[in-house]
Protein backbone atom coordinates (compact mmCIF):
# COMPACT_ATOMS: atom_id res chain seq x y z
CA UNK A 1 0.00 0.00 0.00
CA UNK A 2 1.15 3.26 -0.91
CA UNK A 3 1.08 6.16 0.99
CA UNK A 4 -1.65 5.05 3.71
CA UNK A 5 -3.22 7.46 5.80
CA UNK A 6 -2.21 10.67 3.52
CA UNK A 7 -5.31 13.09 4.10
CA UNK A 8 -4.15 16.31 2.24
CA UNK A 9 -5.74 19.62 1.38
CA UNK A 10 -4.99 22.07 -0.02
CA UNK A 11 -6.49 25.98 -1.50
CA UNK A 12 -6.01 27.93 -4.11
CA UNK A 13 -2.65 30.31 -4.14
CA UNK A 14 -0.98 27.51 -1.99
CA UNK A 15 2.61 25.77 -2.53
CA UNK A 16 3.33 22.58 -1.23
CA UNK A 17 6.79 21.16 -1.53
CA UNK A 18 7.20 17.59 -1.31
CA UNK A 19 10.53 16.32 -0.25
CA UNK A 20 12.06 13.25 0.46
CA UNK A 21 14.86 11.39 -0.31
CA UNK A 22 15.49 9.45 -3.86
CA UNK A 23 12.87 6.74 -3.77
CA UNK A 24 10.78 7.87 -1.43
CA UNK A 25 7.57 8.31 -3.82
CA UNK A 26 7.85 12.19 -4.63
CA UNK A 27 7.35 11.33 -8.36
CA UNK A 28 4.31 8.96 -7.63
CA UNK A 29 2.81 11.21 -5.52
CA UNK A 30 2.32 13.97 -7.95
CA UNK A 31 1.42 11.09 -10.73
CA UNK A 32 -1.39 10.15 -8.33
CA UNK A 33 -1.84 13.72 -8.13
CA UNK A 34 -2.07 14.02 -12.07
CA UNK A 35 -4.16 11.03 -12.18
CA UNK A 36 -1.87 9.18 -14.07
CA UNK A 37 -1.83 5.62 -11.29
CA UNK A 38 -4.89 4.30 -9.87
CA UNK A 39 -2.75 2.23 -7.50
CA UNK A 40 -4.61 3.95 -4.57
CA UNK A 41 -7.82 4.11 -2.72
CA UNK A 42 -9.11 6.74 -1.48
CA UNK A 43 -10.50 9.99 -3.28
CA UNK A 44 -8.78 12.29 -4.47
CA UNK A 45 -10.68 15.59 -5.93
CA UNK A 46 -9.66 18.96 -6.80
CA UNK A 47 -11.77 22.06 -6.45
CA UNK A 48 -14.84 19.07 -6.36
CA UNK A 49 -13.63 17.29 -9.35
CA UNK A 50 -12.11 14.06 -10.10
CA UNK A 51 -10.61 14.94 -13.12
CA UNK A 52 -9.29 18.36 -12.46
CA UNK A 53 -7.38 20.33 -15.44
CA UNK A 54 -4.10 19.66 -14.23
CA UNK A 55 -0.34 21.40 -15.60
CA UNK A 56 2.19 18.31 -14.92
CA UNK A 57 5.79 19.42 -15.94
CA UNK A 58 7.12 15.88 -15.21
CA UNK A 59 11.01 15.43 -15.28
CA UNK A 60 10.88 14.08 -18.81
CA UNK A 61 8.66 17.31 -19.79
CA UNK A 62 6.84 15.79 -22.60
CA UNK A 63 7.87 17.23 -25.57
CA UNK A 64 8.95 15.65 -29.24
CA UNK A 65 12.70 15.94 -29.52
CA UNK A 66 12.33 15.90 -33.37
CA UNK A 67 9.73 18.93 -33.17
CA UNK A 68 11.02 22.47 -32.57
CA UNK A 69 10.09 24.74 -29.62
CA UNK A 70 7.59 26.66 -31.09
CA UNK A 71 5.71 23.67 -32.84
CA UNK A 72 6.02 21.51 -29.39
CA UNK A 73 4.46 24.55 -27.57
CA UNK A 74 1.68 25.65 -29.90
CA UNK A 75 0.85 21.95 -30.13
CA UNK A 76 0.46 21.62 -26.35
CA UNK A 77 -1.07 25.04 -26.45
CA UNK A 78 -3.93 23.79 -29.05
CA UNK A 79 -4.70 20.80 -27.14
CA UNK A 80 -5.03 22.72 -23.64
CA UNK A 81 -6.83 25.37 -25.17
CA UNK A 82 -4.54 27.81 -24.49
CA UNK A 83 -4.54 31.03 -27.19
CA UNK A 84 -2.15 30.44 -29.47
CA UNK A 85 -0.64 34.38 -29.47
CA UNK A 86 0.86 33.77 -26.33
CA UNK A 87 3.38 31.05 -27.37
CA UNK A 88 5.74 33.10 -28.85
CA UNK A 89 5.69 35.85 -25.92
CA UNK A 90 6.06 33.04 -23.35
CA UNK A 91 9.36 31.62 -25.74
CA UNK A 92 10.70 35.38 -25.36
CA UNK A 93 10.08 35.10 -21.51
CA UNK A 94 11.99 32.15 -21.13
CA UNK A 95 14.93 33.36 -23.49
CA UNK A 96 14.58 30.76 -25.81
CA UNK A 97 13.44 33.07 -28.70
CA UNK A 98 16.68 32.54 -30.46
CA UNK A 99 16.81 29.03 -30.74
CA UNK A 100 12.78 28.61 -31.33
CA UNK A 101 12.94 26.45 -34.72
CA UNK A 102 15.86 24.24 -33.58
CA UNK A 103 14.24 20.79 -32.75
CA UNK A 104 14.73 20.02 -29.04
CA UNK A 105 17.35 17.30 -29.74
CA UNK A 106 19.55 19.90 -30.42
CA UNK A 107 18.98 22.14 -27.52
CA UNK A 108 21.65 21.83 -23.75
CA UNK A 109 19.18 20.07 -20.95
CA UNK A 110 19.08 24.12 -19.55
CA UNK A 111 17.63 25.50 -22.41
CA UNK A 112 15.01 22.23 -22.87
CA UNK A 113 13.72 22.78 -19.06
CA UNK A 114 12.73 25.94 -20.34
CA UNK A 115 10.87 24.97 -22.95
CA UNK A 116 8.52 23.42 -19.88
CA UNK A 117 9.05 26.66 -18.13
CA UNK A 118 7.58 28.52 -21.10
CA UNK A 119 4.38 26.07 -20.75
CA UNK A 120 4.35 27.50 -17.36
CA UNK A 121 4.17 30.73 -18.20
CA UNK A 122 1.82 30.12 -20.83
CA UNK A 123 -0.97 27.87 -19.42
CA UNK A 124 -3.79 28.65 -16.71
CA UNK A 125 -4.73 25.47 -15.17
CA UNK A 126 -5.76 25.57 -11.77
CA UNK A 127 -2.99 23.46 -10.67
CA UNK A 128 0.12 22.68 -11.27
CA UNK A 129 2.65 19.83 -10.77
CA UNK A 130 6.28 20.83 -11.05
CA UNK A 131 8.83 17.46 -11.09
CA UNK A 132 12.05 19.11 -9.75
CA UNK A 133 11.81 22.34 -12.21
CA UNK A 134 15.46 23.72 -11.10
CA UNK A 135 17.11 20.57 -12.46
CA UNK A 136 19.74 22.04 -15.41
CA UNK A 137 18.98 25.27 -14.94
CA UNK A 138 21.17 28.29 -13.94
CA UNK A 139 21.02 30.94 -11.60
CA UNK A 140 19.03 33.10 -14.12
CA UNK A 141 16.59 30.01 -14.88
CA UNK A 142 16.21 29.60 -10.59
CA UNK A 143 15.01 33.39 -10.48
CA UNK A 144 12.68 32.64 -13.70
CA UNK A 145 11.08 29.78 -12.03
CA UNK A 146 10.64 31.31 -8.54
CA UNK A 147 8.68 34.28 -10.69
CA UNK A 148 6.47 32.43 -12.79
CA UNK A 149 5.69 30.33 -10.03
CA UNK A 150 4.75 33.26 -7.80
CA UNK A 151 2.96 34.96 -10.49
CA UNK A 152 0.79 32.01 -10.97
CA UNK A 153 0.26 31.49 -7.18
CA UNK A 154 -1.01 35.16 -7.24
CA UNK A 155 -3.64 33.58 -10.21
CA UNK A 156 -5.36 31.32 -7.72
CA UNK A 157 -3.01 27.96 -9.09
CA UNK A 158 -2.27 25.67 -6.30
CA UNK A 159 1.40 24.29 -6.82
CA UNK A 160 2.90 20.50 -6.00
CA UNK A 161 6.65 20.94 -6.53
CA UNK A 162 9.39 18.06 -5.97
CA UNK A 163 11.73 19.42 -3.57
CA UNK A 164 14.74 21.55 -4.10
CA UNK A 165 16.64 24.19 -1.94
CA UNK A 166 16.31 27.11 -4.75
CA UNK A 167 12.92 27.63 -3.92
CA UNK A 168 12.11 30.97 -2.28
CA UNK A 169 8.72 31.45 -2.21
CA UNK A 170 6.76 30.32 1.17
CA UNK A 171 5.32 27.09 1.33
CA UNK A 172 4.08 24.27 3.32
CA UNK A 173 6.12 20.64 3.50
CA UNK A 174 5.13 17.55 2.71
CA UNK A 175 7.85 15.00 4.10
CA UNK A 176 7.82 11.68 2.60
CA UNK A 177 9.74 8.51 3.72
CA UNK A 178 9.59 5.25 1.63
CA UNK A 179 5.99 6.03 0.66
CA UNK A 180 4.81 6.92 3.79
CA UNK A 181 4.06 10.56 5.15
CA UNK A 182 6.13 11.23 7.45
CA UNK A 183 5.53 15.43 8.72
CA UNK A 184 3.20 18.04 7.13
CA UNK A 185 4.58 21.24 8.14
CA UNK A 186 1.98 23.86 8.20
CA UNK B 1 -12.05 17.55 -33.04
CA UNK B 2 -9.16 20.39 -32.53
CA UNK B 3 -7.58 18.51 -30.70
CA UNK B 4 -7.72 15.05 -32.68
CA UNK B 5 -6.54 16.70 -35.47
CA UNK B 6 -3.63 18.52 -33.80
CA UNK B 7 -2.80 15.01 -32.50
CA UNK B 8 -2.49 13.69 -36.20
CA UNK B 9 -0.42 17.45 -36.90
CA UNK B 10 2.13 16.24 -34.63
CA UNK B 11 2.48 12.97 -35.76
CA UNK B 12 3.11 14.13 -39.67
CA UNK B 13 5.32 16.51 -38.50
CA UNK B 14 7.23 14.60 -36.50
CA UNK B 15 7.14 11.69 -39.67
CA UNK B 16 8.63 14.44 -41.77
CA UNK B 17 10.96 15.40 -39.25
CA UNK B 18 12.54 11.82 -38.47
CA UNK B 19 12.23 10.77 -42.38
CA UNK B 20 13.55 7.14 -41.98
CA UNK B 21 10.29 6.55 -39.75
CA UNK B 22 8.26 6.93 -42.82
CA UNK B 23 10.81 5.89 -45.32
CA UNK B 24 11.97 2.10 -43.86
CA UNK B 25 8.43 0.52 -44.16
CA UNK B 26 8.60 1.47 -48.04
CA UNK B 27 11.82 1.36 -48.49
CA UNK B 28 11.39 -2.51 -47.20
CA UNK B 29 8.36 -3.10 -48.86
CA UNK B 30 9.62 -2.23 -52.61
CA UNK B 31 13.24 -3.86 -51.82
CA UNK B 32 11.63 -7.42 -50.61
CA UNK B 33 9.53 -7.05 -54.07
CA UNK B 34 12.37 -6.21 -56.34
CA UNK B 35 14.29 -8.93 -55.32
CA UNK B 36 11.02 -11.52 -55.34
CA UNK B 37 11.85 -12.12 -59.09
CA UNK B 38 15.27 -12.95 -58.22
CA UNK B 39 14.98 -15.45 -55.81
CA UNK B 40 11.99 -17.33 -57.75
CA UNK B 41 13.06 -17.06 -61.00
CA UNK B 42 11.90 -15.15 -64.42
CA UNK B 43 8.85 -16.92 -65.18
CA UNK B 44 5.76 -14.75 -65.57
CA UNK B 45 3.48 -17.68 -64.99
CA UNK B 46 5.03 -17.98 -61.70
CA UNK B 47 4.97 -14.39 -60.45
CA UNK B 48 1.67 -13.06 -61.63
CA UNK B 49 -0.04 -16.71 -60.02
CA UNK B 50 2.54 -15.25 -56.03
CA UNK B 51 1.77 -11.60 -56.27
CA UNK B 52 -1.63 -11.15 -54.31
CA UNK B 53 0.08 -13.30 -51.67
CA UNK B 54 3.11 -11.59 -51.57
CA UNK B 55 2.20 -8.03 -51.91
CA UNK B 56 0.02 -8.72 -48.45
CA UNK B 57 2.61 -10.94 -47.08
CA UNK B 58 5.30 -8.35 -47.39
CA UNK B 59 3.30 -4.89 -46.75
CA UNK B 60 1.78 -6.47 -43.48
CA UNK B 61 6.04 -7.48 -42.48
CA UNK B 62 6.51 -3.69 -43.72
CA UNK B 63 4.17 -2.30 -41.16
CA UNK B 64 4.86 -4.59 -38.46
CA UNK B 65 8.85 -2.99 -38.81
CA UNK B 66 7.37 0.36 -37.55
CA UNK B 67 4.96 -0.71 -34.99
CA UNK B 68 6.48 -0.62 -31.73
CA UNK B 69 7.96 3.11 -32.28
CA UNK B 70 4.01 3.96 -32.44
CA UNK B 71 4.28 4.87 -28.58
CA UNK B 72 8.07 4.07 -28.03
CA UNK B 73 9.12 7.48 -28.41
CA UNK B 74 6.32 9.25 -26.94
CA UNK B 75 6.93 7.06 -23.63
CA UNK B 76 10.97 7.60 -23.15
CA UNK B 77 9.82 11.52 -23.87
CA UNK B 78 7.08 11.46 -21.56
CA UNK B 79 4.08 12.73 -23.91
CA UNK B 80 2.05 10.12 -23.03
CA UNK B 81 1.89 10.79 -19.05
CA UNK B 82 1.57 14.52 -20.62
CA UNK B 83 -1.52 13.56 -23.51
CA UNK B 84 -3.02 11.65 -20.16
CA UNK B 85 -3.29 14.64 -18.55
CA UNK B 86 -5.64 16.78 -21.10
CA UNK B 87 -9.21 17.02 -21.16
CA UNK B 88 -9.22 14.77 -24.23
CA UNK B 89 -9.89 11.16 -23.50
CA UNK B 90 -7.04 8.72 -24.24
CA UNK B 91 -8.91 6.13 -26.93
CA UNK B 92 -9.04 9.52 -28.96
CA UNK B 93 -5.38 10.09 -28.47
CA UNK B 94 -4.84 6.79 -29.43
CA UNK B 95 -7.17 6.54 -32.50
CA UNK B 96 -5.19 9.80 -33.91
CA UNK B 97 -1.99 8.37 -33.30
CA UNK B 98 -3.45 4.99 -35.40
CA UNK B 99 -4.71 6.88 -38.14
CA UNK B 100 -1.69 8.94 -38.80
CA UNK B 101 0.86 5.89 -38.54
CA UNK B 102 -1.91 4.79 -41.06
CA UNK B 103 -1.42 7.81 -43.41
CA UNK B 104 2.93 7.81 -43.45
CA UNK B 105 3.37 4.38 -43.57
CA UNK B 106 0.34 2.62 -45.03
CA UNK B 107 -1.23 5.07 -48.05
CA UNK B 108 2.61 5.58 -49.15
CA UNK B 109 2.80 1.72 -49.15
CA UNK B 110 -1.10 1.40 -51.13
CA UNK B 111 0.26 3.63 -53.74
CA UNK B 112 3.47 2.07 -55.02
CA UNK B 113 2.27 -1.47 -54.25
CA UNK B 114 0.19 -1.50 -57.49
CA UNK B 115 3.16 -0.42 -59.42
CA UNK B 116 5.13 -2.75 -57.81
CA UNK B 117 2.54 -5.76 -58.08
CA UNK B 118 2.18 -5.02 -62.11
CA UNK B 119 5.66 -5.33 -62.86
CA UNK B 120 4.94 -9.08 -61.02
CA UNK B 121 2.48 -9.43 -63.54
CA UNK B 122 -0.62 -8.57 -61.60
CA UNK B 123 -3.73 -6.90 -64.37
CA UNK B 124 -4.70 -3.56 -64.06
CA UNK B 125 -7.78 -4.23 -61.86
CA UNK B 126 -5.98 -6.12 -60.06
CA UNK B 127 -3.48 -3.54 -58.95
CA UNK B 128 -6.78 -0.99 -58.56
CA UNK B 129 -7.93 -3.66 -56.16
CA UNK B 130 -4.58 -3.75 -54.67
CA UNK B 131 -4.41 -0.41 -53.86
CA UNK B 132 -8.04 -0.18 -52.84
CA UNK B 133 -7.66 -3.30 -50.11
CA UNK B 134 -4.27 -2.03 -49.02
CA UNK B 135 -5.83 1.06 -47.91
CA UNK B 136 -9.11 -0.53 -46.06
CA UNK B 137 -7.42 -3.63 -44.86
CA UNK B 138 -4.12 -1.27 -43.92
CA UNK B 139 -6.05 0.35 -42.04
CA UNK B 140 -6.84 -2.48 -40.17
CA UNK B 141 -3.29 -3.64 -39.63
CA UNK B 142 -2.58 -0.48 -37.70
CA UNK B 143 -5.30 -0.77 -35.68
CA UNK B 144 -4.36 -4.30 -34.32
CA UNK B 145 -0.70 -3.51 -34.52
CA UNK B 146 -1.21 -0.21 -31.84
CA UNK B 147 -2.66 -2.76 -29.66
CA UNK B 148 0.19 -4.80 -29.74
CA UNK B 149 2.72 -2.22 -29.84
CA UNK B 150 0.82 -1.12 -26.32
CA UNK B 151 0.37 -4.20 -24.72
CA UNK B 152 4.36 -4.65 -25.21
CA UNK B 153 5.40 -0.75 -23.98
CA UNK B 154 6.07 -1.99 -21.00
CA UNK B 155 8.12 -5.62 -21.90
CA UNK B 156 10.56 -3.38 -23.76
CA UNK B 157 11.11 -6.01 -25.91
CA UNK B 158 8.81 -4.72 -28.62
CA UNK B 159 9.79 -6.18 -31.88
CA UNK B 160 9.12 -9.58 -32.12
CA UNK B 161 6.69 -9.70 -29.10
CA UNK B 162 5.00 -6.62 -30.94
CA UNK B 163 4.88 -9.20 -34.36
CA UNK B 164 3.67 -12.06 -32.19
CA UNK B 165 1.08 -10.63 -30.37
CA UNK B 166 -0.02 -9.03 -34.02
CA UNK B 167 -0.06 -12.21 -36.31
CA UNK B 168 -2.74 -14.12 -35.68
CA UNK B 169 -4.78 -11.10 -35.60
CA UNK B 170 -3.30 -10.10 -39.17
CA UNK B 171 -4.62 -13.74 -40.40
CA UNK B 172 -7.84 -12.61 -41.71
CA UNK B 173 -7.11 -9.58 -43.16
CA UNK B 174 -4.57 -11.00 -45.31
CA UNK B 175 -6.59 -13.86 -46.22
CA UNK B 176 -9.52 -11.83 -47.48
CA UNK B 177 -6.80 -9.55 -48.46
CA UNK B 178 -5.11 -10.87 -50.97
CA UNK B 179 -7.92 -13.18 -51.58
CA UNK B 180 -9.57 -10.09 -53.18
CA UNK B 181 -6.36 -9.48 -55.27
CA UNK B 182 -6.44 -12.92 -56.58
CA UNK B 183 -10.27 -12.41 -57.54
CA UNK B 184 -9.66 -9.53 -59.63
CA UNK B 185 -6.53 -11.35 -61.12
CA UNK B 186 -9.26 -13.55 -62.07
CA UNK B 187 -12.17 -11.71 -62.87
CA UNK B 188 -14.13 -12.88 -60.21
CA UNK B 189 -16.38 -10.68 -57.61
CA UNK B 190 -13.98 -8.80 -55.03
CA UNK B 191 -16.73 -6.90 -53.66
CA UNK B 192 -17.22 -9.86 -51.17
CA UNK B 193 -13.70 -9.66 -49.56
CA UNK B 194 -13.68 -5.47 -49.48
CA UNK B 195 -16.67 -5.61 -47.26
CA UNK B 196 -15.61 -8.48 -44.96
CA UNK B 197 -12.11 -5.91 -44.99
CA UNK B 198 -14.69 -2.93 -44.32
CA UNK B 199 -16.20 -4.71 -41.88
CA UNK B 200 -12.52 -5.61 -40.03
CA UNK B 201 -12.43 -2.38 -39.86
CA UNK B 202 -15.99 -0.85 -38.42
CA UNK B 203 -14.86 -2.91 -35.73
CA UNK B 204 -11.32 -2.12 -35.04
CA UNK B 205 -12.16 1.77 -35.08
CA UNK B 206 -13.70 1.82 -32.05
CA UNK B 207 -12.48 -1.24 -30.19
CA UNK B 208 -8.31 -1.57 -30.88
CA UNK B 209 -8.12 2.86 -29.11
CA UNK B 210 -10.10 1.45 -26.19
CA UNK B 211 -7.93 -1.73 -25.73
CA UNK B 212 -4.31 0.07 -26.59
CA UNK B 213 -5.10 3.24 -24.42
CA UNK B 214 -6.12 0.09 -21.74
CA UNK B 215 -2.94 -0.90 -22.38
CA UNK B 216 -0.89 2.34 -22.06
CA UNK B 217 -2.48 3.03 -18.62
CA UNK B 218 -0.81 -0.48 -17.51
CA UNK B 219 2.37 0.71 -18.80
CA UNK B 220 2.85 4.16 -17.64
CA UNK B 221 1.14 2.83 -13.91
CA UNK B 222 4.17 0.07 -13.98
Amino acid sequence: MLFSDLNLSAKGGELIKIEGPNGSGKTTLLNVIAGLTRRYEGELTISGRTAPNILYLSHALGFSERLNVIDNLRFIAKLRHIDLSGVERAIDRVGLTLVEHQPLKNLSAGQRRRVGLALLALDKAPVILLDEPFTAIDKDGVQLVNTLISERLEQGAMVFITHHQDLMLPHRVLSLSDYQVEVIDE
Amino acid sequence: MNSFLAIIGRELRIGFADLHRVVTPISFFAVVLVLMPLGLGPSPQLLAKVAPGLVWVVALLAILISADRLFGDDMKEGSLPQLMTLSLALPWVVLAKMLAWWLMAMVPLAVIAPILGMMLGLSTEAAVITFLTLLIGGLGLCLVGGISAALTLSTGAGGALVALIALPLYVPILIFGSAAVEAASLGLAVKPYVLILLAFDFLAVPLAPVAAAAALRIAIDD
